[in-house]
């Protein structure tokens, strides 16, 4: 089938009408000019046979040869159809305007492609691009590289290195971003460490560790500490010759690694009646092609099923690497799903609960937090059943709160 | 086994394929009469059409009731 589409593609297929007594003379001449005949098809007042190639004027010589009379009632294949457009001013215009085309949307963008950020996400990227109307379906003139580095590092501080570069249609932009600035921001330790202040607790509890970097500790380990309480401070005095009266305040920002122990809650519960999604095997597929002008799709565009999953698959059309069009096609993937719902014992549903309480587990060791113990117990609901309890964690526990403005002294210069 | 034989292969008896001829003598709905270089291989059915015909090989299908060879 794919040898015939490529011969329709490729040659002209000349169908004869052929009458005469020596059609077999026809027939043999044709094999020796190696014009091949197929379907050749006997009927009540001729011979009906299809010559494949450009052989048009061949055939009337060998019919003529051969002492018979040669029909042509048809013509196809593609470059038939080129030679018979070639009268049609449609047929010369149509490569200029295609080239035109391409030219007019070679001046836009119409991809665009960010790499190295990590911090920074697509999203924030894209609304500033799109703010500067440097995005998809803006000129290609509008974009300075330069200029639009300058602006990318003032609009985003964390960025220490930019490069934007036009390809095609394609705007690559590629960054790099301050990872230290990255590494001093946790969970337990974001704040700005330009200003002076305190390390304060952050939950109620005892505290298990304290390694002091700046500042004078208020408190040791195993002390009980309540929310809030300055564990250390920022306001180092300064002492007169003797050592017994404070002659003066230096400020600085406190720094500390502290580790608090203390309890927290959980709570956890899972249904004994579920419902489950399955597939039943079931699915079908629709090519789509999308471009500025609207979307087609071919086979299922409602709802094939009564229920169902879909995935799809878009991919960019493109005449060469960077050179890229608005214009996308893929196809969609529908999955027919049913659903029932099942039911689980006791032992099912407290292996779910032990499985999830597990996964917290690990969600907490790699937040950096150790679990000292727990007591946690089964308590059964109307269909279904709790863990709850409570547990003992060591987790860093110390907060930079920064002193107010007017309470900094100017300490000026030693 | 000569070289200049006639070779036919068939494919139940609705399929022919000849190769190694020389042309076609006759050719009727009814019956096909091929040439070789010494024998000739006549072709009886009905409704006898020829798939496709070249220099090398030649295809016929519909029902074959017979193949005879003559000198």
């Amino acid at each position: 089938m794919i040898l015939r589409l490529l011969r329709r593609l490729f040659f002209i297929e000349h169908y004869l009408r052929i009458e005469g007594d020596y059609a077999e003379r026809f027939i043999n001449l044709c094999a020796k000019n190696d014009i091949q005949l197929e379907k050749i098809k006997r009927t009540e007042e001729n011979v009906q046979a299809i010559a494949i190639g450009f052989c048009a004027s061949k055939i009337k010589e060998l019919a003529d040869k051969a002492g018979i009379s040669v029909t042509i009632t048809k013509k196809s294949g593609l470059l038939y159809r080129f030679l018979f457009y070639r009268c049609r001013i449609v047929f010369y215009l149509m490569p200029p305007a295609i080239l035109v085309a391409l030219w007019v949307l070679s001046g836009f963008i119409w991809s665009v492609q960010v790499s190295g950020n990590r911090s920074i996400t697509n999203d924030m990227l894209y609304d500033y691009l799109i703010e500067q109307e440097w995005y998809y379906g803006d000129r290609i003139s509008n974009i300075v590289p330069d200029e639009m580095e300058e602006h990318l590092r003032a609009r985003f501080p964390i960025i220490t290195w930019c490069n934007v570069v036009v390809k095609g249609t394609c705007l690559m932009i590629d960054i790099k971003e301050n990872e230290l600035a990255g590494a001093q921001t946790g969970e337990y330790q974001q704040y700005n460490m330009d200003g002076y202040g305190d390390m304060a607790a952050l939950e109620q509890g005892t505290v298990a560790s304290i390694i002091t970097r700046a500042g004078i500790p208020q408190c040791k380990t195993g002390d009980s500490v309540s929310q809030g309480q300055i564990l250390v401070s920022g306001k180092i005095p300064i002492y007169n010759n003797t050592g017994d009266t404070v002659i003066d305040y230096r400020y600085v920002a406190a720094d500390a690694d502290i580790m608090l122990q203390y309890e927290i809650s959980y709570l956890n519960y899972v249904s004994a009646e579920v419902c489950v999604k399955e597939y039943t095997g079931a699915s079908k597929e629709s090519p789509f092609i999308t471009t500025q002008l609207g979307k087609w799709q071919i086979g299922a565009q409602d709802a094939p099923y009564e229920t169902f999953d879909h995935y799809s698959s878009c991919y960019q059309l493109r005449c060469m690497d960077n050179f890229y069009l608005p214009c996308y096609y893929g196809k969609i993937e529908y999955l027919e799903t049913t659903f029932h719902n099942i039911y689980r014992n006791d032992q099912q549903v407290r292996e779910i609960l032990i499985e999830d309480y597990n996964d917290y587990l690990e969600e907490l060791k790699a937040a950096g937090i150790e679990v000292i113990g727990d007591e946690l117990q089964y308590i059964p609901g109307v269909q279904g059943t709790y863990l709850s309890g409570r547990l003992t964690i060591c987790a860093p526990g110390g907060v930079f709160v920064p002193m107010e403005s007017s309470v900094v002294i100017d300490t000026g210069t030693d | 086994m000569d070289i200049a034989d006639i070779r036919a292969a068939m494919t139940g008896d609705h399929e022919l394929t000849i190769e190694n001829y020389k042309g076609i003598v006759e050719y009727q709905d009814d019956r096909i009469l091929v040439c070789g270089r010494d024998q000739k291989l006549l072709v009886t059915g009905c409704e006898l059409c020829i798939d496709y015909y070249s220099r090398f090989d030649l295809h016929i299908l519909g029902r074959i009731e017979s193949l005879q060879w003559l000198r």
